[in-house]
């Protein structure tokens, strides 16, 4: 699609995960994630400090969400990343072909 | 019950005996030789090899089971001096396999069969241990899932399998020692795969088992004269898919309500479900173990049919069938976003909105030259009119990347997953994001079915909980279990990706003509999908306290 010249008003300056919303400071993590690998039964926690910051939060209409527990399972040749926060809430799911 | 006569109104009649051949209808039915023991010589005799130097038979052979006399033995000696330049040591290290992820899936016997194999130096046990090998040594291995290295290693056992099953026939002891070679080569050759799939499957029949050894042998010649049936099988229609199932005495004891949904299958005109379905019953009844079966594997194997994903297709989104029309929707002119922050790079992009279920859904895109192996704004608007409205409610934008997820090198790091590359990530607020396609860009179908797939996803979470399998999720299992008949390979066996994928057929077909036929192939999933998109199931986690969990119908757990 070419919509360059198509392009209207410009509006503010967005970011795609929070495009509805004004992001907040970051609240603080409290400093590991497990992360838990289902097709090899095997688990690992690291600190947060050694995390990706967006594996580390997930942001949720405009709001950064601690991450503390990610799940990788397989069906198939599908694949597919859980990440939860500290309530167990799924926050969001990232999914692949292999 | 009456089984499914019943179900078909067809004539009862006395069941035959088992090793009875079914009725031809259309093509011609498998048969059994019945072959007295001077049938045999005469076949044995016939099998004597010509001038190329192949070993000569002196006619019968004793010897039974594993441990067979001569014949084998002979067999064995000639084969191995024969090749003996592929009978070098394996590389293959038992311990390997035996402590793989796979190994642990396996069954006892299959355990102790490949254990057999490891130590064994016939010659097919080590063209078998070369090729496992191969794969083990393979960096795919370590990456495997254990279900995917159990079907490795069932793969890599079968003709071994195979081969422990004829020698331990009480028929294999008739055989002479050129004719067991000529079997056993067989299994191994790549040209007679076939063959070597018919004979694995037949000597682990009971049918096969509760034969004398004349009738064995007889069965074992006649896969050596066996021609590859190359034929692709179409659908024969409902009318001769019925007379074939009502011809079928083993169909008579196939219980009540089997045979109902096997009915309702095969009489279906419209869904790729039921042309499977006639496809399956023939390639069923004419398969040459089919008529080697007892009464009841045979019963067993056609109802098989009408339940789990053997008529189903791996993926819903494979099915080769008409899209639905989306409604009515309006993609709005863009609206110059500068410095968006997409995922793993800020580009200058455009917004443009969606209407459709009076609703509107931004979709953001990197303005500029398109980006390769990447969906355009059309596209996914397109797919997202295509879903019905509560199935879009929890969508809230979607941003179409012009990068790779910035996150891939670090899962594929983590997970032991070389060229991790995500296709998709939907946040629980509803926003989704597209990444590039890694091999060619992602057909309509695909888009529509991948985003059909995660918003099932989505709403499945909200209307049975997070934790799949727990308690919010005991109706869509009962459903499951009451339809039989599975959506697809894909969602077999886990809740989560069965409603993910019954969902995109419900959104996907509903307002087809087919969608009717459907919708009494899987009433009580459809049903499931239908509450939970008037959102008259909600999942309410259960409070802390010892109180049970109240859920939006108002009804205790």
């Amino acid at each position: 699609m070419d919509a360059a010249a198509d392009l209207g008003a410009a509006r503010s300056p967005s970011d795609g995960a929070a495009a509805m919303s004004n992001p907040t400071q970051t609240p603080p993590h409290p400093g590991s994630i497990v992360f838990e690998n289902r097709v090899d039964g095997t688990q690992q926690e690291q600190r947060v400090d050694q995390v990706p910051a967006d594996v580390a939060f997930v942001e949720l209409d405009g709001q950064p969400v601690p991450v503390v527990r990610v799940v990788f399972s397989a069906f198939g040749d599908q694949r597919r990343i859980e990440s939860f926060g500290v309530d167990g809430r799924l926050l969001s799911v990232t999914v692949a072909s292999i | 019950m009456t089984g499914i006569k019943s179900a078909l109104s067809t004539s009862s009649s006395a069941i035959r005996p088992a090793p009875e051949a079914p009725a031809a209808i259309g093509v011609p039915a498998p048969t059994v030789p019945d072959l007295d023991a001077d049938q045999v010589v005469a076949l044995l005799e016939e099998r004597r090899p010509d001038s190329s130097g192949r070993p000569t038979t002196s006619g019968l052979t004793q010897g039974t089971g594993s441990t067979a006399g001569g014949g084998l033995l002979g067999f064995l000696g000639t084969a191995a001096s024969a090749s003996g330049a592929k009978l070098a040591a394996p590389a293959l290290n038992p311990g390997t396999v035996q402590t793989s992820k796979g190994w642990g899936e396996l069954p006892p016997d299959s355990k102790n069969l490949l254990s057999q194999m490891f130590t064994s130096s016939v010659p097919l046990a080590v063209q078998q241990k070369t090729a496992l090998q191969k794969v083990v040594g393979s960096a795919e291995w370590a990456k495997m899932t254990p279900e995917q290295q159990k079907d490795e290693l069932l793969a890599k056992l079968k003709p071994f399998r195979a081969l422990r099953g004829m020698q331990s026939s009480t028929g294999w002891g008739l055989l002479n020692s050129h004719t067991q070679q000529r079997l056993t080569s067989a299994l191994s050759d790549p040209k007679a795969r076939q063959n070597a799939d018919i004979l694995g499957r037949m000597v682990e029949t009971e049918g096969f088992a509760q034969r004398d050894a004349k009738a064995q042998a007889g069965l074992l010649l006649q896969e050596l004269d066996r021609k590859p049936d190359g034929a692709k099988i179409k659908d024969p229609g409902t009318d001769a898919a019925l007379k074939r199932l009502k011809a079928q005495p083993a169909a008579r004891d196939i219980d009540f309500k089997t045979g109902q949904q096997m009915h309702r299958l095969l009489t279906a005109k419209t869904n790729p479900y039921s042309k499977e379905a006639r496809i399956e019953l023939e390639r069923r009844t004419r398969d040459p173990v089919y008529a080697v079966m007892t009464q009841a594997e045979r019963t067993k194997r056609l109802a098989e049919i009408a339940s789990g994903a053997t008529a189903a297709p791996y993926l819903v989104s494979s099915l080769d069938v008409e899209e639905r029309t989306p409604v009515d929707f309006q993609l709005e002119q863009p609206v110059a976003r500068p410095a968006f922050k997409f995922r793993g790079a800020t580009r200058d992009a455009s917004e443009r909105d969606l209407k459709v279920h009076q609703r509107t859904i931004p979709i953001f895109s990197a303005t500029g030259a398109p980006i390769p192996k990447q969906n355009t704004s059309e596209e996914v608007a397109r797919a997202l009119a295509a879903i019905p409205a509560p199935a879009l409610r929890k969508v809230k934008q979607v941003v179409i990347n012009p990068v790779r997820n910035p996150e891939d090198g670090y899962w594929a790091k983590t997970f032991n997953v070389k060229d991790f590359r995500a296709a998709m990530t939907a946040t629980t607020d509803g926003s989704i994001n597209i990444f590039p396609a890694g091999s060619t860009t992602r057909s309509q179908k695909v888009v529509t079915g991948t985003i059909a797939h995660e918003a099932g996803h989505l709403l499945a979470y909200e209307a049975f909980g997070e934790t799949v399998g727990g308690p919010g999720w005991e109706r869509y299992r009962q459903a499951v279990a009451k339809d039989g008949v599975a959506p697809s390979g894909y969602g077999t066996g886990n809740l989560n990706e069965d409603f993910a994928e019954t969902l995109q057929l419900y959104v996907t077909r509903r307002g087809t003509v087919e969608y009717a036929e459907l919708s009494t192939l899987f009433p009580a999933r459809f049903a499931v999908v239908e509450d939970v998109l008037a959102g008259r199931i909600r999942w309410t986690p259960p409070p802390t306290s010892a109180q049970p969990a109240v859920r939006a119908t108002g009804r205790q757990p």
